[in-house]
């Protein structure tokens, strides 16, 4: 009998394991699972608190401009499920690092915190993309000049025996030289035509116009400024219907970079690629979209005269909204300023005995090279490429790495600091930021100090072995030495022109000089053999450097390169960030964004 | 007295046994069925806790390391391997920090994501720092059990770019099925380089 017995309790012992082992699994996964929910949560919680901390920095970026630098971070501000606080520290005249928090859900009980660190300075980011960037006057090399680094030009490259490019080359596709259409205001017949900042309002402008040829449209110029820091534009070329644009005839779009813009009004470049074929005596329409932001907004130059008769009878227009089913337009009191260029100019790269292109060569027509990458092209004869690739469209011509506006408002802060007025001719230890009325020419052996911006309404001449270098104090930032007329480097040879000793800084000396607009194309910088170091630009100039000279980027119109010389492209220069005084406004600087 | 001594006596019938013997088997063989039952249910959810966990733990690690990139760079060369940025394998260029935590200005570290070329399941990050980081150099299994792994390189439209013109990612990471487990634990992300 007691043996029966103890077979049944063997059974309910054997049970009672498998529940026991059954409820333990299931505490298990249920345990498991309430963990993996935990971790979801937290991940969540986590990135709330990355986007509160951001929305902290954009923010405080906002207000620093609103209040001309006069905010200092506040302590918990409640956003959405969380805070955030944030922490203003100056780290000298122009540059201030905001450190913003994000708490889920509360600074005084965080589930989750995440701090974001930034720097802003007043100035305004670049970026230098080329060893050598170059519009519609062409590149010529002579014999073994050497470019280590890409090189893009709008027009021709030629380049002598030997001659080398270690990185890509690019040849746009030709823009004609002069506009086609153009409208423009002058003095008091200038007014503003706002939009960008009321919601329902102004938001999308169109402004037409008629081709007088019929070939492919590269480039338009726009004359915009902005107010604060409004985001990119789009801009559209559209057909016409009955009078306003045709919201299903989108023949091109294109962005504007608003840092190419400033608070003067200034005209921008917009590049169209595809570039859109027009036909002459046609109504097409430039139509810009933008969002609504009441602090953050443009404005667009406007002839009150409404000097441009090619849109007749049809002027300007706004809308809420040009892509809503039934768009209403309604006409604006003047013409709106721009410019339009044709294409259609076959562009070349050809070179000589052992010319080297060490990445790809892109051009309508090649001939002479040798391309250790792929070859892309409509024409080519004597090309030996690591890859063939005939009908390639030809690269769309690019803008210039700093607008006319950039360099207009350097100019502005340079004279609202201070003007000098006088010849220079001695060495100075040191040049304070501001305009010089007269010319600069420094003796042999002259080291300046220069503040940023300078700006020279005359020439400037170096003799030999001087030194123009940027105040140390400028840190990491860059500076800008702008002149009106002719730079000469003398045959003195050695001149340096030199950014602070800190890695990411940079001196750029421009020339406002037009060789583009004179009939002998006479140069805007001239330098001479042997040992000159810099970085060069001329939006509208040409450029001569002669033999053995080693620069690190130049941009020019057009550029000539003698025997000898080397561009040794610095990777910083794509994210150049130039200080442009007090009176600029505060923009993050590229490169500082640190999570923690 | 004999008579119930007997009867106490008395084994089981046959018919009592074979009873008593079924009820048993039924028993033994439904305890057994809810033991493996609970076994595959047991295996399949700690895996997917396990795969959970470690998904949470890739995204905000990638999430970050995003975050923080300059750019993508091509190839990178590391103890003798060449790796190239694309579907599956990441490099970043990121910004040195000093012992303080402090961006060092224009240097660089890389950060290699990357399959193992002997085991493709399991995915690692390694760290190259520059010589004057204070990073240290490492080498950690992100995830393992993987069954695939996809960067997307896109412009700021959303455009498909070349690596080396991105400036934000969008990622995927997929674990391998776990055993008993009809389906596959992923999780995406798009990231824009904050530093570019």
């Amino acid at each position: 009998m007691n043996k029966v017995m103890n077979q049944s309790g063997q059974i309910v012992i054997l049970a009672l394991i498998a529940v026991a082992v059954v409820l333990v699994n299931v505490l298990i996964i249920i345990g498991g699972g309430l963990l993996v929910t935990q971790s979801s949560t937290n991940s969540i919680s986590q990135s709330q608190a990355i986007n509160l901390a951001e929305a902290g920095i954009d923010k405080a970026v906002a207000t620093l401009n609103a209040t001309a630098g006069a905010y200092t971070g506040e302590e918990e501000i409640p956003l959405g499920n969380g805070s955030y606080s944030v922490t203003i520290t100056s780290l000298n005249p122009t540059t201030k690092s905001i450190q913003a928090t994000g708490y889920i859900p509360s600074k005084t009980n965080p589930e989750a915190q995440k701090t974001v660190k930034i720097q802003v300075s007043k100035g305004m980011g670049a970026a230098f993309n080329y060893g050598l960037q170059i519009g519609d006057g062409g590149l010529s090399m002579s014999n073994n000049a050497v470019v280590n680094g890409s090189v893009y030009a709008n027009s021709n490259i030629s380049m002598s025996n030997n001659a080398q490019i270690t990185g890509d080359a690019y040849v746009g596709g030709g823009i004609q030289p002069t506009a086609d259409q153009t409208s423009d205001c002058s003095e008091l017949n200038c007014g503003d035509f706002q939009f960008g900042r009321t919601a329902g309002g102004q938001l999308d402008i169109a402004q037409g116009f008629k081709p007088s040829e019929t070939t492919v449209l590269n480039k338009i110029l726009l004359k915009l400024k902005k107010v604060g820091t409004p985001p990119d534009l789009t801009v559209r070329i559209l057909g016409d219907q009955n009078g306003t644009p045709n919201k299903n005839s989108v023949l091109a779009s294109a962005t504007l970079t608003a840092a190419l813009t400033t608070t003067e009004y200034g005209f921008v470049d917009v590049i169209f690629s595809p570039a859109p074929s027009l036909t002459v005596d046609t109504l097409y329409w430039i139509v810009i979209d933008t969002s609504v932001n009441s602090t953050n907004y443009w404005n667009w130059s406007m002839d009150t005269l409404q000097g441009y008769t090619r849109d007749n009878p049809y002027s300007p227009r706004w809308s809420p909204n040009w892509q809503a089913s039934s768009p209403t337009w309604s006409p604006i009191p003047g013409d709106l300023g721009f410019q339009t260029f044709m294409g259609g100019v076959t562009t070349s790269l050809i070179g000589a005995n052992n010319v080297v292109i060490g990445g790809n060569a892109h051009a309508n027509t090649l001939q002479d090279l040798i391309v250790t990458g792929g070859a892309y092209y409509q024409t080519a004869s004597n090309v030996t490429a690591g890859s063939m690739h005939p009908n390639s469209p030809d690269p769309i011509a690019q803008s210039m790495s700093l607008s006319a506006a950039n360099i207009q408002e350097w100019k502005d802060t340079a004279t609202a600091l201070n003007v000098y007025t006088g010849d220079i001719t001695n060495c100075p230890a040191a040049l304070a930021a501001g305009k010089y009325v007269g010319n600069i020419s420094l003796p042999s052996n002259c080291m300046v100090v220069v503040d940023s911006p300078i700006y020279v309404t005359g020439n400037l001449t170096l003799d030999g072995n001087d030194v123009i270098q940027l105040n140390p104090s400028y840190g990491v930032s860059s500076g800008t030495f702008i002149v009106d007329q002719i730079i000469t480097f003398n045959s003195g040879s050695g001149n340096k022109i030199l950014g602070t000793s800190s890695n990411g800084s940079y001196l750029i000396l421009i020339s406002e000089f037009n060789s583009r607009e004179i009939s002998d194309h006479k140069s805007a910088v001239v330098i001479n053999n042997n040992g000159n170091i810099g970085i060069l630009y001329s939006n509208l100039g040409a450029i001569d450097v002669s033999n053995n000279n080693t620069f690190t980027s130049i941009s020019a119109w057009k550029l000539n390169l003698e025997n000898n010389v080397i561009i040794n492209y610095d990777q910083g220069l794509a994210s150049a960030f130039f200080s442009s005084g007090p009176s600029g406004s505060y923009t993050v600087v590229k490169g500082t964004y640190q999570l923690k | 007295m004999n008579i119930s001594s007997s009867r106490k006596q008395r084994g089981m019938t046959l018919f009592e046994i074979l009873v008593g013997v079924t009820i048993s088997a039924i028993a033994g063989v439904l305890l057994l069925l809810i033991l493996v039952s609970n076994n595959g249910l047991f295996v399949s959810q700690t895996s997917k806790i396990a795969q959970g966990l470690g998904l949470n733990d890739a995204t905000t690690l990638i999430s970050d390391d995003l975050r923080f990139a300059a750019s993508i760079i091509n190839s990178f060369t590391y103890q003798g391997q060449t790796y190239l940025s694309g579907a599956t394998t990441l490099i970043l260029k990121v910004p040195s920090v000093d012992s303080s935590g402090n961006i060092i200005d224009q240097e660089f570290d890389t950060f290699i994501y990357a399959l193992e070329t002997s085991n493709p399941a399991i995915f690692r990050r390694l760290v190259v720092p520059s010589e004057s980081s204070s990073r240290l150099a490492t080498n950690r299994v992100v995830m393992t059990d993987v069954s695939t792994i996809s960067f997307v390189y896109l412009d700021n439209s959303g455009a498909p770019v070349s690596p080396t013109n991105a400036t934000k990612i969008n990622f995927s990471l997929t674990f391998k099925k776990s055993p008993f487990s009809t389906t596959a634990n992923t999780a995406a992300g798009e990231v824009r380089l904050r530093n570019n």
